[in-house]
């Protein structure tokens, strides 16, 4: 089963992104990792947070939920939340789950 | 240094003695004999040396001129190039012991020295040695010996409670430790030992004697200490001491064992308060704290130090026993359920937790028997272990209380999401959210059932009908527990007879072989070939087929929930 991978790229200055690039499986054992990463992007919050999900090849309900409370804190710290990428199953639990609606 | 190596030789020593003729041998020392046999002072390994008052040495044995080569009888201490014991043989009032480092043929050699008496007159010679005397060295070594024996009896003692630490630890399971901590202590602590373990409503007793074989063990009810009222008392700490005569009696009415012969000694076992427990020594190597001496002592520390390691280890067993207990109550309570017999409708079902949950899983469903309709419920929560348990355990009982007060399955869904975000939110938890199927099912009595379905978040129904098609339902709906605005579908199917409705969690579609999901798909194609089978049969088929696809893999909880309408074959049970 693919690793989880997490890299975060960030623009400077007003109107900054932080897009936190995710590969391979967001399940129970990896969930963590993203939301200290996403926790870590949020230190200093950007304009946007952007999570690209991209090259995910599986997303299960524990994956939602750190994607659920990112959407969260973003809020929280005034940053607009940026879903994008999710194709494959990530794609189809979102949608099952309604997140893709509230993710927009 | 004068040249020469080594030791002298007796020849050497008799050469030094034959050039100082003008000196006689000092009192109590032997003169060279005349037949060139040994002095008296030959056979010491201390070396001697005697001086004058004018510093002149008039005698010195093989070791001490071994240890100072230039040293010469006859001649002035200072010869020996040895300042320190020069300075102390001039000086009278200079410190009668020394230590020093002098140079020497084979290396730096550190010397002490101490002064001896000062000698009188010469007392009467000693009989002339004759041919064939033997001469005998006798030293003091009880102090050598006592010292090899303490660190000997030392050494054993941290052996022995080493090995018991050992061998205690991580047993993890209360009679296997019970039996080792009896085993282990005899014959090292005492002849025969028992322990008595109070660890809630139970007893636990272990008795091990010398020669006695495989430890016994045995349990009895806490009440049962009423009978026993000296043990009771020293199994909280308050009658434990040494020779109870009634203690043993009570011991054997426990046990049913023979009261051990002879004294016995009883400790209160130091156990964190998890468990209550007692050990018995019957004839014991230790007799008390109050003996005195140093060996008493050690091994009085030996039984303290054993006995807290078992009070350790006993402790960590009952806990580790009780966190069993407790998971194996929260798994009996959040089991899956019975599924009912229902008049008109068939009910089938399978449940596969993940391996590693300790059979504790996320998924869950629930069918409640009713007089008109049926409500049924499947659902999974995020994460696994007891933190899932909990999770599903709320979302169970707060369907069954609010199904109650709301049987549309499109309203019970909002209600649910917002008793979830309510519960959540007064507990600081992050939010945790569950997916769900629920309805409910009512037999229209000509073979029919219509079906009530909401859905939150998670992978629609699907109907497989007894011809053989398989549909999926639609209605979808947002999950719950995770957002105060979700919103939520509601659909109606109507079941001929034969047809049946699958609920099935994600763990069916995402199992993972070697490589590949399930899917729906996969799961759409196998479902016709079910075409017709009783609803309990089609699980068990569908999760044989998921297992086979795994093919040994790690998996997520796997849940099934079949609604069937009877075929009419099997006819429609009478309704009541």
């Amino acid at each position: 089963m693919p690793e989880l991978t997490i890299r975060t790229e960030r623009t400077d200055g007003p109107g900054g992104q932080a897009v936190v690039v995710v590969g391979g499986d967001l399940d129970y054992d990896s969930h963590g990792r993203l939301d200290d990463a996403v926790g870590a992007a949020l230190d200093d919050p950007p304009a946007d947070l952007v999570v690209d999900l991209a090259e995910v090849t599986y997303c299960d309900s524990c994956g939602l939920r750190v994607l659920l409370g990112a959407h969260r804190r973003a809020t929280e710290v005034g940053a607009t939340f940026v879903l994008r990428g999710a194709r494959g199953q990530p794609a189809r639990a979102l949608k099952l789950t309604g997140l893709d609606q509230v993710f927009t | 240094m004068e040249g020469r190596h080594g030791a002298p030789t007796r020849e050497a020593a008799e050469a030094a003695a034959a050039r100082a003729p003008a000196t006689t041998p000092a009192p109590g020392l032997a003169a060279p004999p005349p037949d060139g046999g040994p002095g008296l002072l030959d056979g010491l390994e201390e070396g001697v040396v005697v001086c004058d008052r004018a510093g002149v040495v008039r005698a010195a044995n093989p070791a001490a001129r071994a240890l100072l080569p230039a040293l010469r009888v006859g001649e002035v201490v200072d010869v020996a190039r040895c300042e320190v014991l020069a300075r102390a043989v001039h000086d009278r009032d200079a410190p009668a012991s020394f230590e020093t480092v002098v140079v020497h043929p084979e290396g730096e050699r550190h010397l002490r020295g101490r002064r001896g008496p000062v000698l009188g007159p010469a007392p009467p010679p000693p009989p002339e040695p004759r041919d064939g005397d033997t001469t005998w060295y006798l030293r003091d070594v009880t102090g050598e010996h006592a010292r090899t024996d303490t660190l000997l009896a030392a050494q054993e003692r941290a052996a022995f409670l080493a090995e018991a630490g050992r061998a205690l630890h991580g047993v993890l399971h209360l009679d296997r430790t019970a039996r080792r901590v009896v085993a282990l202590a005899v014959p090292r602590l005492a002849a025969g030992v028992t322990l008595v373990v109070r660890h809630d409503d139970t007893l636990t007793w272990a008795c091990a004697e010398l020669g006695g074989g495989r430890p016994r063990l045995g349990h009895a009810e806490a009440t049962d200490l009423a009978r026993v009222p000296r043990l009771a008392a020293a199994l909280t700490g308050e009658g434990a001491g040494t020779g109870d005569p009634f203690l043993a009696g009570d011991l054997a009415t426990l046990t049913g064992l023979e009261a051990p012969a002879g004294g016995v000694r009883a400790l209160a076992v130091p156990t964190t308060g998890v468990v209550d427990a007692l050990v018995v020594l019957a004839g014991p190597r230790s007799a008390g704290p109050d003996t005195g001496d140093a060996l008493a002592v050690a091994e009085e520390d030996v039984l303290t130090s054993y006995v807290a390691r078992a009070g350790a280890a006993l402790a960590a067993a009952a806990l580790h026993e009780e966190q069993a207990h407790l998971g194996a109550v929260l798994q009996e309570s959040l089991a899956a359920s019975r599924l009912p017999a229902t008049p008109g409708i068939a009910w089938g079902a399978a449940y596969r937790p993940a391996r590693e949950t300790m059979r504790v899983g996320g998924d869950f469903y629930e069918v409640v028997d009713g007089s008109e309709r049926s409500a049924f419920l499947l659902g999974d929560v995020c994460g696994k272990g007891i933190e899932a348990a909990v999770l599903s355990g709320r979302v169970r009982q707060s369907w069954h209380a609010l199904r109650l007060l709301e049987d549309r399955p499109g309203r019970l869904l909002p209600l649910l999401n917002t008793a979830l975000l309510d519960a959540v939110a007064t507990r600081a938890e992050s939010p945790r959210f569950a997916t769900m199927v629920l309805g409910d099912a009512r037999p229209l009595g000509d073979g029919t059932v219509v079906l009530r379905l909401a859905t939150g978040g998670h992978p629609p129904p699907l109907v497989l009908r007894a011809s053989g098609e398989v549909e999926a339902v639609p209605v979808s709906g947002m999950l719950v527990g995770g957002l105060r605005e979700a919103r939520f579908g509601e659909a109606e199917v109507l079941l001929g007879p034969g047809d049946t409705c699958l609920l099935y969690s994600d763990g069916v579609v995402e199992a993972r072989g070697a490589g590949d999901f399930f899917g729906e798909e996969r799961l759409a194609e196998t479902l016709p070939r079910c075409a017709g089978t009783p609803a309990a049969v089609l699980c068990e088929h569908l999760e044989q087929t998921v297992v086979s696809w795994l093919d040994g893999h790690d998996h997520d909880d796997i849940a099934m929930l079949a609604v069937q309408a009877p075929p009419h074959a099997a006819g429609v049970p009478p309704k009541e």
